[in-house]
């Protein structure tokens, strides 16, 4: 067992790739307290909304139980990989993307992590928004919305709240709650996490056992589970299967290497990141199984056919039709506000996680804990008002920094390529309860970077297609033209601001600590 | 519901979820013997 958290200071001797970072790394600041609690933070990190509405349509989609064939593939070749990666460069440097790049691989490299670290941060400042709208969905199912059913409610429930004060009142109290943990910081998230993974299991799992319970869920576990291996042929199946893996596990997004930052110099980096990954899949499979069969046995009550309900988008499944259909449940009102419960709890001790990037990266600079929390908090609140107050900006920021996140992984791929694949492995092994081998080096030296520049253009190629006159203009929602431009102005700034602006405090930093 | 439907869903949980709670399983008794052994 670790010790529990603990605020120390340790020299130990830091091992460097190429033999060209030897240093005294002086391990200080915040440690997890147990095994179990880093496993239920990093878990709960990875656990989001996705899981819940968006794994369970992609494996029905793309041949059921058989869409678990590529998506395994993706997950030992591409996902496992990105995660012991992001451990190593967490671990070896205890800190976040900006400095934790600068001193594994070299100062040059620290716009590269500043570019991860901002993914985040534009991730963060809409992810609080779907967060107030788990969160006011539970609250409304507290004063009763899943007690009664009346037609056409779900719709109009969601365009009475969407159009309202409601998104942000929610996502105000979200960043009260989040300033609330990172203000103390691991110990905090590492409690909270304690308590709401379990939980969100817990509520998971009663969800399901109410659903297959009633006359009809054969249908959803039909839909779920059916072996259809004929949908393997086709490409764009390994596809869904390699972006779900890349969007649902985190790997390569840093959060993995900021909640490493946390280990000591010999903890283990390789079985948790196993567990991750098959963790996160597990409690996905748990989140489609509630979703799918709530839809079978209900939307036939209200003549529906569950086959529609299916096809709607993320949020038409999750805040307008499970709306309506959670009041046909037996104890439906009960059922409901679990149901919302479970999603608020994936979706902030994720919220708590993507913040945590950015609170430690302040902190890496010396801000202390509580200070830098209250700064990320008020940045946060105020950049995700336009998300909060219209749709359609909220839309637009994830599929620019959805797609990026493909980038950043890539980076990461780069940064173990750059810094010696066999000493990298070396450095994984020490201290993990399981060793890797020779494969890692080829799957995150060239598989995975491979992969994912694929899987991204790819998705770039469908956007052509969504507007195929209109594509390279930046004003459309979900085109190659917004994606480009915002990429190539944060890119920009980005290198400045780290180039220009920080690398003072980014060398005397190295200095301090003897990189 | 198909025989292969159930199937699937065994295998699918069962490996998920039996590797899942092995790996978490394994790291604590590796934890146990850290602790022991300092």
């Amino acid at each position: 067992m670790l010790l529990l958290s603990d605020i120390g200071h340790r020299a130990v001797s830091l091992e460097c790739p190429g033999g060209k970072l030897e240093m005294e790394k002086v391990e200080t600041g915040e440690h997890w307290g147990t095994r179990l609690g880093f496993i239920f933070a990093i878990i709960g990190a990875m656990v989001g909304s996705g899981n819940i509405w968006r794994f369970p349509r992609m494996m029905a989609m793309y041949g059921g139980g058989a869409f678990l064939i590529p998506y395994s593939i993706a997950l030992f070749t591409v996902a496992i990989p990105l995660l012991i990666s992001e451990g190593i460069i967490g671990r070896e440097t205890g800190n976040s993307t900006i400095l934790g790049f600068a001193k594994y691989a070299g100062k040059k490299y620290a716009w590269l992590g500043a570019w991860v670290a901002w993914v985040n941060i534009a991730i963060m400042f809409y992810y609080a928004v779907v967060n107030g709208w788990a969160l006011a969905y539970f609250v409304k199912g507290l004063t009763g919305l899943y007690a009664s059913y009346a037609p056409g409610k779900g719709l109009e429930t969601w365009n009475a709240f969407i159009g309202g004060w409601q998104p942000l009142f929610f996502t105000i109290l979200v960043w009260l709650f989040t300033w609330y943990v990172m203000a103390v910081g691991v110990k905090r998230i590492e409690k909270v996490a304690t308590f709401m993974v379990p939980s969100l299991i817990l509520f998971l799992v009663v969800v399901i056992i109410r659903a297959v319970t009633m006359p009809g869920a054969d249908v959803g576990l039909t839909y779920m589970f059916k072996f259809d291996t004929s949908k393997l042929s086709n490409a764009e199946a390994w596809l869904q299967a390699y972006s779900q893996v890349l969007w649902s596990t985190g790997a390569g997004w840093g959060i993995y290497l900021t909640y490493s930052s946390y280990l000591k110099k010999n903890d283990d980096i390789n079985l948790n990141s196993h567990i991750t990954g098959f963790g996160d899949t597990s409690a996905a499979l748990l989140g489609g199984l509630a979703v799918i069969t709530t839809v079978a046995v209900t939307a036939p009550l209200i003549g529906i056919d569950p086959f529609k309900v299916y096809a709607e988008g993320n949020v038409g499944l999750t805040f307008i039709w499970l709306t309506e259909l959670f009041p046909k449940v037996p104890a439906g009102f009960a059922i409901g506000t679990l149901f919302y419960l479970a999603l608020f709890f994936a979706a902030f001790t994720s919220q708590i996680a993507i913040t945590d990037v950015f609170v430690k990266n302040v902190v890496d600079f010396g801000i202390p804990r509580k200070k830098a929390a209250t700064y990320v908090a008020i940045i946060g609140l105020i950049a995700g008002i336009p998300a909060a107050i219209k749709i359609g900006w909220l839309d637009n920021q994830d599929w620019v920094w959805g797609d990026a996140l493909l980038i950043s992984a890539v980076v990461i791929s780069f940064i173990m390529l750059k810094t010696g694949l066999e000493k990298n492995r070396e450095i994984a092994n020490r201290g993990s309860d399981i060793k890797i081998g020779k494969w890692w080096d080829i799957m995150i030296g060239y598989i995975a970077p491979l992969s994912i520049i694929v899987v991204l253009l790819w998705w770039i190629k469908q956007s052509i297609n969504w507007y195929p006159e209109t594509w390279w203009k930046p004003t459309e929602t979900f085109s190659t033209g917004t994606v480009i431009f915002q990429w190539i102005i944060a890119a920009i700034a980005i290198w400045i601001i780290v180039n220009k602006m920080l690398m003072p405090k980014i060398e005397a930093r190295l200095a301090e600590e003897g990189a | 519901m198909e025989g292969s439907v159930i199937a699937s869903m065994i295998i699918v949980l069962g490996f998920y979820w039996g590797l899942t709670l092995y790996f978490v399983k394994l790291a604590l008794e590796k934890e146990k013997e850290k602790a022991r052994a300092s």
